[in-house]
């Protein structure tokens, strides 16, 4: 709909669609016009809008009724608005939108200032060398702190307004000589399909585009770290940024990914290697040891080392649950306080881990409910889980299930329940590329960085499994 | 056509896989008909094999990689075609069943202290039907991701028990009546005949390169590393071998190394276990694969819903007499193994032979 020339029936439109108390009206005159500036008050900086905005427009010698007025306005991004839909648009984007009496159009003033804590340390990947900036809600802050490392014409950056009432901005970055344009294409497609009423955080993103729903393994990756971005994009992956979220999301997505760490790539290759076999080893330690325990003390019992055995016989002695029942329940003690920790308090947390871990666990042994090898067995595992943050949820799902394989059918139930896990891993893709490349289907050329890494010297062209257009990633002169 | 298996992955299959089959009964079977003669019936399989396999092979060249039913279609009429693919679904089970039951048996006795009921063994039909709705695809896929466990677990029982055995109960070389070399070779091709699988494959390879001769050096580990066994196993049991049924997971438990560290070769027996089940899937692949062309159903669960009971069955029925089973297989099945095996892939082999038919590439 097309702004009226009066002032007052332009306002009373506006006042009958945006009826909060916080959007605010300022009345002034430009030459003999009446004019007014409507904008949102938590939103907008004032003092731009005073400066840059209102005090141009007073001393302007122009006729007010000049579209090029709007010329005067020292802030970028101003524009001439025709109708009211643009004119709430921008108004709830934050912009304060100046009618004129006598004009048919309007001016936008980009003087939008929304609330950003400042850039520091993500506190879900903390490093001990390497960059400690890290993404905040602000999807401009975020921008920059990829331009900072990335100079090129080549990278794009391409928005999109997602969600029907949330109406946030998605930003999708690739560098436009490195990513496979089917990919990109395959993105933007996935992404201009999503009709939901509104995008929270970067999650409802990845719960969209996921081509398996309900599949516990995620196919998009998360990353609250520039440098980390930085270093996907020049793989061949695209990024995609959400307003309001400081995690953001890259694709397509690896298995082997998660195993990943940015340290890695700036200590020495050689401590890289072995944390990355500790993590992988770790992984599997947690979710297969309590299970694994369970089923040798269940059905395997010649599994078990004979010294080890008469150990654990004698901490089991006289222990009333079954051994399944036993882990079932240190587990369950273990997620309640894992649960507990995570939302209560830090000054109540530290109480609930003493309680949790000597009064609980030493009180429970010492009673005989539960032995000495399956408290020990649990803590590590959960030691263990948290060596790669990401697969922590996936993980501890997959531990519970393979313990009630493990206590319904043993050591085999283990091995099909891994074997049909395997045959649903290789089965799916993200975007396009095989889940678990480089190593099912093999391609060794990628496994130059997956399980172990090769020396960055040697490390000369981009993965193939992700289709990159330029596959050279450095000439050396050797 | 997107459920495609590349040149790689049948590579590992025929490398890793084909052995898998051959460590359970067989070797007791073939030294209670050959004694320490036992490795030279399963060498002459393995040649006729080679033979079949470089059949197969060429057949698939002739065919320009076309989907195998296609092919049925326009070289015979489509009634032939379709009942020729039914037979090889029958088949597919009949052959299946023998892997299903061995490791069923295996994994009681091998991984558990007492016999446990056999609805333990029940999971499987049950991952066995998912393999099969998955396809093609994931199955080389797991092959693959799976190499590296089946190298670790095949190695470490080869070399722990190498130096566990008296290799001296293999000589003479050929201390048997050669009559009974023969009859073990012509009663243990139950057990081989794997390269049919390949054929089937035909349609669903990607990216074939050097006219698939790459698979014929897998073949060539395959063959080395089941004669290996088999003499490994003759050389720890010798005399009592005849009776070790489902042994040779256990025999490496007699090194010396293990007495001081635990049975660590058992983790290898369970990553042995965790392959066979690939391997005894593929039969039932191929079998789920025949009833879909031969009766088209609309749904995608119909056929492996009937290739899974109809194994289940067989299985409950049958599990209390696997032994007498596989004798009654050895005796009076070998015929139509030996006919769905070796001689109509040889027949259709020559008749794709003959001219070329410009079969579009799978």
């Amino acid at each position: 709909m097309k702004l009226f020339k009066s002032l007052d029936e332009n306002l009373n439109k506006i006042k009958g669609t945006l009826i909060s108390e916080d959007v605010l009206y300022f009345n002034f005159k430009v030459q003999n016009y009446l004019a007014t500036a409507v904008y949102i008050d938590s939103l907008t900086d004032k003092d731009l809008l005073g400066k840059l905005a209102i005090s141009p427009l007073n001393s302007i010698k122009l006729d007010a009724t000049n579209k090029e007025i709007f010329k005067n306005i020292n802030l970028p991004e101003s524009e001439i608005i025709e109708d009211f839909d643009t004119a709430i648009q921008n108004i709830i984007m934050g912009n304060s939108v100046i009618f004129i009496d006598g004009l048919d159009f309007a001016i936008s003033t980009a003087s939008r200032k929304p609330a950003v804590r400042p850039v520091g340390e993500p506190p879900t990947s903390s490093v001990l060398k390497g960059p400690r900036e890290g993404f905040v809600e602000n999807i401009q802050i975020n921008l920059s702190l990829i331009r900072q490392r990335i100079k090129s014409p080549d990278f794009t950056y391409e928005k999109l307004t997602i969600g029907k009432y949330s109406q946030t901005t998605v930003g999708i970055v690739y560098i436009n000589s490195i990513a496979d344009n089917k990919i990109v294409k395959k993105v933007k497609e996935k992404l201009s399909k999503i009709n939901v009423d509104g995008i929270i955080d970067s999650s409802y993103v990845i719960k969209n585009i996921s081509e398996r729903k309900t599949s516990m393994f995620k196919e998009v990756g998360t990353t609250e770290k520039p440098d980390i971005l930085t270093a996907k994009l020049l793989e061949g992956r695209i990024g995609i940024i959400v307003d309001g979220s400081p995690i953001v999301l890259t694709v397509p997505f690896l298995f082997i990914e998660d195993f990943q760490s940015a340290e890695d790539y700036y200590l020495n290759t050689y401590r890289g290697n072995i944390s990355r076999i500790l993590r992988l080893s770790a992984v599997i330690f947690a979710v297969i040891l309590p299970a694994f325990f369970v089923s040798a003390q269940l059905f395997h019992l010649q599994l078990i080392p004979l010294n080890f055995l008469l150990t654990i016989v004698g901490s089991i002695k006289g222990i009333p649950l079954s051994p399944s029942v036993e882990m079932f329940f240190t587990l369950f003690i273990f997620e309640v306080l894992n649960e507990a920790s995570i939302r209560m308090p830090k000054y109540v947390g530290i109480a609930m881990s003493v309680v949790g871990a000597l009064v609980l666990g030493e009180t429970a042994v010492n009673a005989g409910i539960v032995s000495t090898p399956t408290i020990m067995i649990v803590a590590l595992s959960g030691i263990c889980l948290y060596t790669v943050p990401d697969l922590t949820e996936t993980l501890s799902v997959l531990r519970l299930l393979f313990l009630i394989i493990a206590g319904a059918l043993g050591g085999y139930g283990i091995i099909l329940f891994t074997y049909a896990l395997i045959t649903y891993l290789a089965s799916i893709s993200s975007f396009g590329v095989p889940y678990l490349a480089p190593y099912a289907p093999i391609i060794k050329h990628d496994m130059q960085d997956g399980i172990t890494m090769d020396f960055y010297a040697n490390i000369k062209t981009r993965p193939i499994a992700l289709k990159s257009k330029n596959r050279i990633r450095k000439k050396f002169n050797d | 056509m997107t459920n495609q298996i590349s040149q790689k992955q049948l590579s590992i299959i025929i490398g890793a896989g084909f052995t898998l089959t051959k460590i359970y009964v067989m070797p007791a079977f073939l030294s209670n008909i050959a004694s320490e003669s036992m490795w030279l019936c399963a060498l002459l399989s393995i040649i006729l094999d080679f033979f079949l396999l470089s059949i197969v092979l060429k057949t698939i060249n002739n065919v320009n990689n076309a989907p195998l039913y296609d092919v049925g279609n326009a070289l015979y009429t489509a009634p032939v075609n379709k009942c020729i693919t039914l037979l090889y679904a029958i088949f597919f089970m009949v052959k299946a069943f023998i892997p299903i039951v061995e490791q069923k048996n295996s994994i009681e006795l091998t991984f558990y202290e007492t016999e446990p009921s056999l609805l333990t063994f029940m999971p499987f039909f049950i991952v066995a039907f998912y393999v099969i709705i998955k396809g093609f695809k994931p199955f080389g896929r797991s092959y693959e991701m799976c190499l590296w466990v089946y190298l670790f677990g095949m190695l470490s029982i080869l070399l722990l028990s190498l130096f566990a055995g008296d290799y001296t109960a293999l000589l003479p070389i050929i201390g048997e009546n050669p009559t009974r070399i023969l009859t073990g070779f012509l009663k243990s091709l139950i057990w081989f005949g794997d390269p049919i699988y390949i054929l089937f494959f035909s349609g669903y390879i990607s990216n074939i390169k050097n006219k698939l001769k790459g698979l014929k050096k897998s073949y060539l580990i395959y063959s080395v590393t089941t004669i290996s066994l088999l003499v490994i196993f003759y050389a720890v049991f010798s005399t009592i071998a005849p009776r070790q049924y489902y042994a040779t997971l256990k025999m490496s438990k007699y090194s010396i190394a293990l007495s001081n560290i635990g049975r660590f070769d058992y983790i290898s027996a369970f990553m042995l276990a965790a392959m066979c089940v690939f391997q005894t899937c593929l039969p039932l692949l191929f079998a789920n694969l025949c009833l879909n062309k031969c009766f088209n159903f609309k749904r995608p669960f119909v056929a492996p819903i009937i290739v899974i009971t109809l194994e289940v069955v067989f299985t409950v029925l049958l599990q209390n007499s696997f032994l007498t089973t596989i004798e009654f297989f050895s005796n009076y099945v070998i015929w139509f193994f030996i006919i769905m095996n070796y001689i109509l892939p040889f027949i259709f082999y020559l008749t794709t032979r003959r001219k070329s038919y410009g079969f579009q590439a799978g």
